[in-house]
């Protein structure tokens, strides 16, 4: 579960800049949630905040049980365990093939090898990229670069994936599968958050929607999507 | 078990892959480490010499001819510095020089009189007090001549000093050089490596995992610097002790024959060389580590 309650933050920097405002967000286990916004609404501020890159100037973070206005930093590594990332820019290790790109999150959060022997042919296999397992991030084209990062961010099985614009690198007819894959993890119980501004795939789509403008929450409502139609 | 190998070979691949100020950092150390070592062999070696000269610290006091021979040794013997003393007369002092130079033996044999005086060989039994020793022997009243081994056994004590004094500042510059090398090199090491310590950080990764395979790669470093700078140490020092030795009869003469052979101390200074080289690497990376990675 992710709750913010009455969460400020501000920024120092540039003179003192007021990134979100008073904004309370419950989201339950299990969820879809897309959140959408212009450049500055806050949408990085508050994904800086459920991985705790950033901690809050007043209010209260809970995430997967976690208090993050209160954590210690040695938690932090703990807690950033029960979440998986994806990033616009992939952040795929160009060294390493895909396999060992998703089986890094495993060795780094100390996995058997035994697990990480399972898990990392079961996800690629989600992702159908079992027979690109042994290419290299170089040879890859930007949709299956983004299916290696979403394999990696569900390898460890984490409770929540945020999604910070998974789409905007890649072409837009592979935007509708990578929705459709994160929407296939979220039903194996995975709460998905996922930040865009592709009004195109939020309509197409539908679900809960929450729409941030100048640090504040300004609409936050289930909507009917044309492919819940079909 | 199986991050620890992980970890490790992490580490090494580092190494690798800043190949260049890797190399640099190896060559800083095992340059620092040579000097530093062969100073410290260089210090023992004099160490040596001084116990050598020390057993050999024998005074030559002349007597004049008319002087109180007797009283003379008593004298010698109740001075606290004095360990030993032993009269040589002038005859026998004579008969000694024509076997030292029994080539010239004719030089001696027309002598119109002896003119080797009655000596008092007196041992000492603190070399650091020699001169004091000197100065209160010729004093006595009848003494004609004091000879004392004083330039060399003070030329070994500036020797040692010297090479302490190197030593103490080597250690001092040649650290803190090999600390910044290596520090650049860890810091380099984090720069190429951020976008993967970014993903270990949001992945879950803990300060010690993302922070293990740069000391490793530092404890590599350093180690290898040991080994190395063991192995130039040995070979220097072999060749030199080799010049020395070949004429053994001279360096014994002047109390060098028992200088270490690099053979009786080569496991220590393995050891010391391999545990000052990953010392001085584990020291760099976690300054480096510590600065530049804020996990």
């Amino acid at each position: 579960m992710v709750e913010l309650k009455n969460v400020d933050v501000h920024f120092k920097d540039g003179g003192g800049v007021d990134a979100l405002n008073g904004v309370n967000l419950r989201i339950e286990d299990g969820e879809f949630v897309f959140i959408v916004g212009d450049s500055g609404a806050g949408k990085s501020t508050l994904l800086k905040l459920l991985t705790r890159e950033i901690a809050p100037t007043s209010g209260r973070v809970f995430v997967n049980g976690y208090n993050l206005a209160k954590i210690k930093n040695k938690k932090i590594p703990y807690f950033r365990r029960s979440i998986g990332m994806i990033f616009q820019d992939f952040r795929l290790i160009p060294d390493l093939n895909v396999y060992d790109n998703v089986a890094f999150v495993l060795r780094v959060t100390n996995k058997s090898k035994k697990t990480i022997r399972h898990r990392v042919p079961y996800v690629l296999n989600l992702v159908k990229l079992v027979e690109r397992a042994k290419a290299y991030p170089d040879t890859l084209s930007g949709g299956e670069k983004q299916r290696v990062a979403i394999a990696r961010a569900f390898a460890s099985d984490p409770k929540l994936i945020i999604a910070d614009e998974p789409t905007a690198n890649i072409d837009p007819a592979l935007s509708y599968d990578i929705v459709k894959l994160l929407k296939e993890i979220n039903k194996c119980g995975t709460t998905v958050i996922m930040v865009t501004h592709e009004h195109s795939l939020v309509e197409y789509f539908g679900g809960r929607i929450v729409s941030l403008k100048n640090g504040e929450v300004i609409f936050d409502e289930y909507v009917e999507g044309e492919a819940q139609d079909e | 078990m199986n991050n620890f190998t992980y970890l490790i070979k992490q580490g090494i691949r580092s190494v690798w892959k800043n190949r260049f100020m890797s190399f640099a950092s190896l060559c800083i150390m095992t340059v620092s480490l040579i000097l530093v070592g062969m100073s410290a062999i260089v210090m023992l070696d004099c160490g040596i010499i001084l116990d050598n000269v020390s057993d050999k610290n024998e005074i030559s006091v002349y007597l004049n001819d008319d002087a109180d021979i007797k009283h003379i040794g008593e004298v010698l013997k109740s001075n606290t510095l004095t360990e030993k003393v032993d009269f040589i007369s002038s005859e026998e002092g004579l008969k000694k020089m024509i076997e030292q130079y029994s080539e010239q033996k004719e030089l001696f044999e027309n002598l119109p009189y002896n003119p080797v005086p009655a000596t008092y060989m007196v041992t000492i039994n603190d070399i650091d007090k020699m001169s004091t020793a000197v100065q209160q022997f010729k004093a006595i009243d009848g003494v004609y001549k004091v000879n004392a081994p004083m330039d060399f056994a003070s030329f070994i004590k500036d020797l040692r000093t010297t090479f302490t004094i190197i030593g103490i500042v080597l250690i001092a510059a040649l650290g803190t050089v090999s600390i910044i090398i290596i520090s650049n090199t860890t810091r380099l090491s984090v720069f190429a490596r951020r976008k993967e310590i970014a993903i270990m950080r949001i992945v879950g990764a803990t300060n010690s995992f993302i922070k293990t395979p740069f000391f490793v790669e530092g404890l590599f470093i350093g180690l290898l610097s040991g080994i190395l700078s063991w192995f130039v140490t040995k070979l220097i020092y072999e060749n030199l002790f080799n010049l020395f030795t070949q004429n053994l009869g001279m360096w014994n003469a002047l109390g060098m024959g028992d200088i270490l052979q690099f053979s009786q101390i080569e496991w220590y200074v393995l050891a010391a060389c391999c545990a000052a080289g990953a010392i001085l690497g584990a020291i760099g990376t976690v300054l480096s580590t510590g600065k530049y990675l804020k996990v």
